[in-house]
């Protein structure tokens, strides 16, 4: 498990949505500079015989509702990026515990306590493997609520509840721990 | 869209952005004139109606500001159906409008609904210098008489609408007589 390039993924992913994020702000103040250009038509935010004033204001509102969108995706694609990561390494991080007691006194229900990959499939099961690790999952349980709540359709139009930064930053973290001997 | 086509597009505009600019008196006055014909050609759409008594069409003055044309007076209609009291207005809202060349809205006076009113839009000229005389009336909320092609395109711009925006149809005395029939039975 080479610790540099499994960080490299989930920094790629924040870097891609990061951009993103600039790519809309920059659309924004485009779409803003002349509210009535043709540009605004084809792009949806407008509509044809739409005055300066109703069109600056659906501007406003569709550019809100895209960054409220992108900085729901930023967590989605950071923790889903983290999801597959973990995924393909689970099973080296089951085979190490199982190679960690084989052959040791009473190995034989100590080997059966190590659960098969199937159990911690998902971001829920992720998050038991944590706490089986002794690591304290209350901020990767807030990522994977605000993760849960824009994927499922239960709030987008606000802010998600946690800092894709903070998201960012708490799993790497978490990457490092599931790497620890 | 071909690339031609798009840079055309792109030069026509900011050649129209520059002329707006520096040419504001002559753009109201072609404003203020093509508003004299739209409602001139109304009273012809109507003239049976206003005829037999059934309505009445009153022209009166509107005060305008818009950005970079600054203050400026303009024509508009009232209809009116004597027998329910109804007024239908025809007012100017503003020449500078997204993908158009002014918009005058026809609505109830007593019903401020956006789905309960008609855009009426005038088409830009094919040149700068010349007087559009053409305008498409928005569809029926219905759906009626939607459009496909040229005139479907005005609806929500090029390529497939983003979003279920009405359609518009050219103004005539049969769009004019069902967009009016609409609004006297709200």
């Amino acid at each position: 498990m080479a610790a540099d390039s499994i960080k490299d993924e989930l920094n790629d992913a924040f870097a891609r949505m990061r951009a993103l994020r600039i790519v809309l702000q920059r659309a924004r103040n485009q779409a803003t500079q002349d509210p009535v250009s043709e540009r605004n038509i084809e792009l949806g935010a407008v509509e044809r015989g739409d005055t300066k004033s109703e069109a600056r204001e659906k501007i406003e509102k569709l550019f809100a509702d895209l960054v409220f969108i992108a900085e729901h995706l930023q967590i989605l694609h950071l923790t889903a990026t983290f999801e597959a990561i973990c995924q393909r390494h689970i099973p080296n991080i089951i085979g190490e515990a199982r190679t960690s007691v084989r052959g040791k006194e009473g190995s034989a229900w100590k080997e059966s306590l190590v659960q098969e990959k199937g159990q911690f499939e998902g971001l829920g099961g992720i998050s038991k493997l944590l706490r089986l690790g002794g690591k304290d999952d209350v901020l990767y349980r807030r990522i994977k609520s605000s993760r849960d709540s824009f994927a499922h359709g239960q709030i987008w139009r606000e802010h998600p509840t946690i800092d894709p930064e903070d998201t960012l930053a708490l799993l790497l973290d978490l990457i490092e721990h599931l790497r620890s001997p | 869209m071909a690339l031609r086509e798009t840079l055309n597009k792109m030069k026509e505009y900011a050649e129209e952005r520059a002329f707006i600019l520096e040419n504001p008196g002559e753009i109201i006055e072609d404003w203020t004139g093509s508003l004299e014909d739209l409602f001139s050609e109304t009273k012809g759409f109507l003239q049976s109606y206003l005829d037999d008594g059934l309505m009445n069409i009153v022209e009166y003055q509107v005060e305008k500001k818009e950005d970079i044309l600054g203050d400026y007076t303009c024509p508009a209609a009232l209809i009116y159906v004597p027998s329910e009291s109804i007024k239908i207005n025809m007012r100017p809202v503003e020449r500078l409008v997204a993908g158009s060349a002014g918009r005058v809205d026809l609505y109830r006076e007593d019903v401020h609904m956006q789905d309960r009113m008609f855009r009426i839009l005038r088409q830009r000229p094919p040149k700068l210098e010349e007087r559009s005389r053409k305008w498409h009336i928005q569809d029926l909320p219905s759906g009626l008489g939607a459009l496909t092609g040229e005139l479907g395109e005005l609806a929500g711009g090029l390529g497939a609408p983003a979003r279920n925006l009405r359609g518009y149809r050219e103004f005539n005395q049969r769009s004019l007589e069902q967009s009016i029939e609409f609004l006297v039975n709200l």
